[in-house]
């Protein structure tokens, strides 16, 4: 159903609006098709998908924090990364994550997921090989963690669209701020 | 009884400040953010320290004369809020105006960057003030005392 709901139940607690997905991946590619179009480099546009994921984290990271009901502090990294992909993913994207390959030091994990609704009609010609496409979602984690006071970097490892099996987000604690 | 209202970012910024029963005036409101601030930031080091388990949060304190209310959001933020000492636990106020009035009028509006102040004509006013007018114990706040 494509309308916009905006649902109030008896306790007055609101519930997620939800949006067509087809429409959203529609909607994301017209986006990065005219990056293409504008940049004309498909690391440059990659860039600028995470710059924009960025700053869509840092307010949506709010909107998850109240809905989740986690308002308060995150004091550990581990606790945060896995809200962020178990709750978080399935939020705002309506898919489920699992976090694999921890480092030693619990400073370093992979988000992996199987389906990504951003890419759902997407294949990649040969030109633009070194695009990563959903590169947004790195933006996102990198700026919904920052807001939490842990800097990040976050980048795609593997890809559907690139051939691999799965997707894997492959995220990285630089600093506890 | 509510008196006044504070959102203060994580850096000591204060993003929003009303009053609506302050009987004892202060003569530079910016001193008065600041001191807040230092106050909920020394209290919240101090709580932390003290408690048997980490994570502590400040909720409430009481003197004899007033109470004072603090929501200390994961991302920094701090909503605190002075009302008279028969108000109890008021922590669902504060995550309602967080969640409910907060990020819906002012996260949420793309024109408005984090580190900006909440002007005073802003919906985020209008809805806030519709909000604690409903709570009986914070008794008639429709018209902010002008003396």
């Amino acid at each position: 159903k494509g309308e916009k709901m905006l649902k109030k139940d008896a306790g007055n607690v609101r519930v997620l609006e939800k949006v067509n997905s087809e429409l959203f991946s529609l909607t994301y590619g017209a986006i990065v098709t005219q990056l293409l179009n504008d940049f004309d480099d498909p690391i440059e546009v990659s860039a600028q998908l995470d710059k924009m994921g960025y700053n869509i984290g840092q307010r949506i990271v709010e909107e998850f924090l109240a809905k989740s009901n986690a308002v308060t502090k995150c004091t550990e990294f581990k606790e945060a990364i896995v809200a962020l992909s178990k709750s978080g993913f399935k939020m705002f994207l309506g898919v489920n994550a699992q976090l694999s390959n921890w480092s030693n030091d619990e400073t370093e994990v992979s988000i992996v997921f199987d389906e990504n609704p951003l890419s759902e009609f997407v294949e990649l010609s040969e030109k633009h090989r070194s695009l990563s496409f959903s590169n947004v979602l790195c933006g996102v984690i990198r700026g919904a963690l920052e807001m939490v006071f842990f800097r990040t970097t976050a980048m795609f490892v593997k890809d559907v669209l690139k051939g691999d099996d799965i997707n894997e987000i492959r995220v990285v604690l630089k600093e506890k701020m | 009884m509510l008196y006044n209202f504070y959102i203060l970012s994580g850096t000591g910024k204060c993003l929003y400040y009303e009053e609506w029963q302050r009987t004892k005036k202060v003569n530079s409101p910016e001193e008065d953010q600041k001191l807040m601030f230092g106050l909920m930031h020394s209290l919240t080091a101090f709580v932390t320290k003290l408690s048997p388990k980490p994570g502590a949060n400040l909720v409430h304190f009481t003197t004899d004369t007033f109470r004072c209310h603090v929501l200390h959001a994961a991302t920094g933020h701090m909503f605190v809020m002075n009302t008279d000492i028969n108000v109890g636990d008021s922590r669902d106020v504060l995550r309602h105006i967080y969640s409910e009035i907060y990020i819906e009028t002012v996260v949420k509006n793309p024109l408005h960057a984090k580190t900006d102040t909440i002007t005073s004509n802003s919906l985020f006013k209008s809805e806030l003030n519709a909000y604690l007018s409903q709570i009986p114990q914070f008794g008639n706040i429709a018209q902010p005392q002008q003396s």
